[in-house]
């Protein structure tokens, strides 16, 4: 571990706890907006702020640790969310503000024959690895569950596609050899709570889903380092996972003997063992399990509730879609409440964990609302469903999205 | 600008007045290199792209950047060094507010409370409790009713 990167570490922990009250020079987060989430019950304003070190405009969710949403009208932009708008999501605020190339080190450890000490020269040396994935926090559009739950009260956008860069794991864990009986690999970060007790944030993976092939450390995401607020220099990437697995920052990694007990495998981002996830408010006694696969969705890009349609005009639709974990096979919409579904034109196929642009067309009615669905069907055959789910933590919403527009 | 982009101005300015002044004496030298000092010379073209590459590479790796470089196979990674912002989001005023302050922004800025949705006192309690158990945040019980009353009592921000 750099040891500088850990003072630098405390001097944001000081920063914290003096901002009570004190007058900081740094710039201040809140800059312009606010942005309408349209959350029902609120609250639903949010600041736009372009106060983050390599971010442009992100909506604010909070400021410390950073909980930065992507502006939705980024994802009509393209199929790639370009790096400087990409959604960034820590659970605790003591973040290093500095990394030093010289001084950075990953450890890999644990049941294996040999422990490793790699700089990222050593890394970069490594068989290079590139795949395009969706990188989609467990708890995305937690602000647009009915009825609501506390957490992180994102609308869509916490959600992001890359062609990532790097090294698969599996070539890191077999330089240092992994043991026979290894169970599991776990990965730490260089971030740490404020509070020494708390638990601090790290994730695992059973050994031959780490050995896939496809999880993968990437150091470039877009062609470029990652920002430092999305994991710099090295993250872990877990295509078609959640989000939560994708560790940032990685300079630790253990390969464990023994199932995972830490707090944030065993007890945290748990989800209903059901289908969709789905339970009723107040329901209890159903199995969990920790969350993992991401499910089909599918956006519409270029308009939203606030779009108006002209009298019986053609309306062009379009956005994007993502298996979950595994390709798209299609995408549909809809402009009778899902009596009946038309083909969608798919764009290029950047791989089966990226985000896949579609177009269609409806026709406005000639007065009131024309109100379009959208949905998609995985590779697997799996398909969106009708009715949002619901379950405690706000966690794998993909219900079918629908837009009402006014005609006028 | 920063004091490297002015010491590098300057020292463009001050490459092209030695060059032109090679054939007078030092004392002439001296002088016209003093009177372009003085003077408010625009910038030369070459001394801008120089500053606006410091002040890209800066604002790319941050104020605080070390210096060290990492590459390989056409791949090149560079330090970065930078400051986060502050929130500047403070709680509604009512009562007990200051214990809240005192007891719930060391982890997290008031943001994460504010966004949230109209909670009751017994889901504000769960997520109190949280924060003490599995977080560790050091809330003495007492504060707790305190911090709980306050939460419930907040309108939804806007």
């Amino acid at each position: 571990m750099a040891s500088e990167t850990q003072t630098l570490a405390r001097r944001t922990l000081l920063r914290g706890a003096a901002a009570l009250g004190a007058v900081s020079l740094a710039a201040r987060a809140r800059a312009e907006g606010p942005i309408d989430l349209r959350l029902n019950g609120g609250p639903d304003q949010r600041a736009l702020t372009k106060a983050f070190p390599q971010k442009g405009e992100m909506i604010l969710q909070r400021t410390r640790p950073p909980l930065l949403e992507t502006p939705f009208e980024v994802f009509d932009k393209g199929v790639f969310t370009p790096n400087d708008q990409f959604f960034v999501r820590w659970h605790w605020a003591v973040i290093p503000e500095q990394i030093d190339l010289a001084k950075y080190r990953m450890a890999v450890r644990g049941h294996v024959n040999q422990v490793q000490s790699l700089s990222m020269t050593d890394i970069l040396g490594l068989p290079r690895f590139e795949i395009a994935a969706v990188n989609q926090c467990s708890g995305n559009s937690r602000g647009l569950f009915e009825p609501r739950i506390a957490g992180g009260q994102w609308a869509n956008g916490a959600m992001g596609n890359a062609k990532w860069v790097g090294v698969r794991l599996r070539d890191v864990l077999d330089r240092a050899g992994v043991k026979p009986g290894a169970v599991a690999v776990r990965f730490n970060g260089l971030d740490e709570p404020v509070v020494a007790e708390a638990p601090d944030f790290m994730k695992s993976l059973a050994i031959d889903h780490a050995r896939d092939g496809e999880v993968m450390l990437a150091y470039q995401m877009n062609g470029e380092q990652l920002p430092l607020l999305n994991g710099f220099p090295l993250r872990l990437v877990v295509p078609g996972w959640y989000s939560t697995y994708w560790v940032k920052m990685v300079s630790d990694i253990e390969v464990l003997d023994k199932p995972d007990d830490s707090y944030w495998i065993k007890s945290a981002y748990l989800i209903p063992a059901t289908p969709h996830a789905n339970v009723k408010p107040g329901e209890t006694g159903f199995p969990v399990e920790p969350i993992n696969r991401m499910v089909p969705r599918s956006f519409f890009t270029n308009v939203t509730a606030a779009t108006t349609v002209k009298p019986r005009a053609p309306v062009p639709l379009r956005g994007i879609a993502m298996g979950g974990d595994c390709g798209v096979t299609s995408v549909e919409t809809s402009a009778d409440s899902g009596a009946t579904w038309q083909p969608a034109a798919l764009g290029a196929d950047e791989g089966a964990y990226s985000f896949r642009r579609w177009t269609a067309q409806a026709t406005a009615p000639a007065s009131g609302a024309l109100t379009a669905m959208v949905r998609c069907t995985n590779t697997k055959g799996v398909v969106q469903p009708m009715e949002a789910n619901w379950n405690g933590g706000g966690f794998m919403r993909n219900v079918v999205e629908t837009v009402q527009m006014q005609v006028g | 600008m920063s004091t490297m982009s002015v010491l590098s101005a300057v020292a463009a300015i001050g490459a092209v007045v030695v060059l032109l002044s090679a054939n007078a004496g030092q004392a002439e030298r001296n002088a016209a290199a003093q009177a372009q000092l003085s003077r408010a010379e625009p910038i030369p073209a070459f001394a801008q792209s120089v500053n606006a590459k410091i002040a890209a590479y800066a604002a790319e790796a941050g104020p605080n950047a070390p210096a060290a470089t990492a590459s390989a196979d056409g791949v090149s990674l560079r330090s970065v060094g930078f400051d986060f912002p502050a929130s500047d989001r403070a709680f509604p005023p009512g009562e007990n507010v200051d214990v809240v302050t005192n007891n719930c922004t060391a982890c997290h800025s008031p943001g994460m409370i504010l966004t949230q949705p109209k909670l009751t006192a017994a889901n504000w309690t769960v997520e109190v409790n949280k924060m003490r158990g599995t977080y560790k945040a050091p809330v003495p019980e007492e504060a707790v009713p305190q911090i709980v009353a306050y939460l419930a009592a907040l309108p939804p921000a806007k």
